[in-house]
């Protein structure tokens, strides 16, 4: 990756919460959710904050001590998955990105490569029974039109 | 119409959705005039009232095994309003669906939830909500056992109660709420605990809030069972009401007459519980993080409830960020079930 980048969480279809570190992201499209474990929930709430993927690579090696080449490896990997997972969308940075917030004071805590945890069994509750909020198809139906 | 005189907005200033669900009551008073009137049954929900008004009779065995034993006197000025009619037994239909893309309007509500035949909605200015299926002899047993879940929810969401995908169980000092996906073992470990004698407040659907302090309460007087579980649980498997159920109906049973007593409207919540039943290993309870269990209550309770999933999301967030999470790994030692969740509670105080 030479060009800066930075990713966005295309729409409101994808919501999560961190908590403790740890975050729980859910697509309400595909039905598809995800733990966020090891350190993928501050590399996912930064990257909601706007990172770049230059500044989360050094706001993690800041924190944590790792070899930068397997860090680098870790992070990126974890970044096309939830890119292929359609959680984030990649972009070109913009410039004058604001840096990130230090934490840790400088800790020098064992790295944790970010892991991605995907569970796939409530697409099954969702093909069985379809629920229609807000769409033009969540109004009842005339009986011929059943 | 309900509350006419609560309605200051002329026909102009009234959105797309109001003026559906206008015409939506003019349709149940239709009903009600064709199969007579039923007198109202208000319930006591979440410190408030749920007054249901049914046209004619056919949707009282759809409505009220799960909700009655929550019977009070009177409504509450604060309630709710629920009509609810079915054409079949009435011969009324509802209005016309309104024109495509009108019915944007953050205080009226509506769900319909096209495989069990319901359509729901709620006008959170009025307070009113209406419930309309095409036959009331037709509506799953699923929904029989958990009635009115798609109004309670978004008009109870502001006072800040979830309707949670989850059992519960404990007495009134004190209750452990039991998430996880359908199929983990919810249900087993809440009916083991309820044949063990602790209180019982749902194995399906309970409601529950952060704040002031974590609280759950019970809603409906029903179970479901598991079929490969209906040998474990003779006393609750001849109360099945539903014998000549669907392949992917379980059985169901309401908790009247000598499992009454075993309801417990509300409790303090002392825990999340994510049970596994497995099958094979002893009953051993670990701690778990917020973040974990809030991996196991949020998906089914976001997908079963599709209304305002950030805002359930959050609330979901704020329960188990305020109590202690576990894990209870369990196999087939009901009792062995019912102690460690006993242990738990009296651990919590």
């Amino acid at each position: 990756m030479s060009s800066e980048v930075c990713f966005h969480v295309p729409g409101s279809h994808v919501i999560s919460e961190t908590l403790d570190g740890e975050a729980v992201v859910i697509n309400l499209e595909s039905g598809v959710y995800y733990s966020l474990v090891g350190t993928a929930g501050e590399v996912w709430d930064a990257l909601r904050d706007g990172a770049t993927r230059s500044q989360l690579l050094a706001e993690l090696a800041r924190r944590y001590r790792a070899e930068p080449d397997a860090l680098r490896a870790a992070v990126d990997r974890f970044l096309g998955e939830i890119e292929a997972e359609g959680l984030v969308v990649r972009r070109p940075a913009e410039r004058g990105t604001t840096p990130l917030a230090a934490e840790n004071g400088g800790a020098q805590t064992l790295f944790e490569a970010p892991r991605l945890e995907r569970f796939t069994d409530i697409q099954d509750l969702l093909m069985l029974d379809p629920i229609h909020e807000v769409d033009d198809r969540g109004w009842p139906h005339q009986p011929a039109g059943d | 119409m309900i509350r006419r005189e609560q309605t200051r907005r002329t026909a102009r200033e009234r959105s797309e959705a109001e003026g559906y669900f206008a015409r939506l009551e003019e349709r149940f008073e239709e009903a009600e005039a064709a199969a007579g009137p039923v007198s109202p049954t208000v319930l006591g929900v979440a410190g408030t009232t749920v007054e249901l008004r049914l046209a004619g009779r056919a949707l009282e065995p759809v409505l009220l095994p799960a909700l009655r034993h929550l019977a009070v006197p009177a409504p509450r000025p604060d309630g709710l309003t629920v009509l609810a009619f079915d054409s079949a037994s009435t011969g009324v239909d509802p209005p016309p669906p309104p024109a495509p893309a009108a019915a944007a309007d953050p205080e009226v509500a509506r769900i319909l939830q096209r495989g069990a035949g319901l359509f729901s909605m709620l006008d959170r200015r009025r307070s009113v909500a209406l419930l309309w299926t095409r036959d009331a002899a037709r509506v799953p047993w699923n929904e029989v056992a958990a009635p009115l879940r798609m109004i309670l929810q978004p008009w109870l969401a502001p006072r800040g109660w979830q309707l949670v995908h989850a059992g519960a169980v404990g007495t009134h000092r004190g209750g452990v709420l039991l998430v996880g996906r359908s199929g983990a073992g919810k249900s087993t470990t809440a009916l083991a605990c309820l044949a063990a004698g602790l209180g019982y407040a749902g194995d399906d659907y309970v409601l529950a809030a952060a704040s002031p302090a974590p609280e759950v309460q019970g809603l409906y007087a029903s179970a479901k069972l598991r079929e490969d579980r209906l040998d474990a649980f003779p006393e609750l498997a001849r109360r099945v009401v539903n014998p000549r159920r669907g392949a992917d109906e379980k059985p169901v049973l309401f908790l009247d007459d000598g499992l009454r007593a075993h309801l417990v409207r509300r409790m303090p919540l002392r825990a999340v519980v994510v049970p596994r039943v497995t099958g094979t290993a002893e009953p051993a309870l670990r701690p778990i993080s917020a973040a974990a269990a809030l991996a196991a209550a949020a998906p089914s309770t976001l997908f079963q409830i599709p209304l305002d999933r950030s805002g359930a999301l959050r609330r979901l967030r704020r329960l188990v960020e305020a109590c202690p999470c576990w894990e209870l790994e369990a196999g087939p030692d009901l009792a062995g079930i019912a102690a460690a969740i006993g242990s738990l509670l009296a651990e919590a105080g």
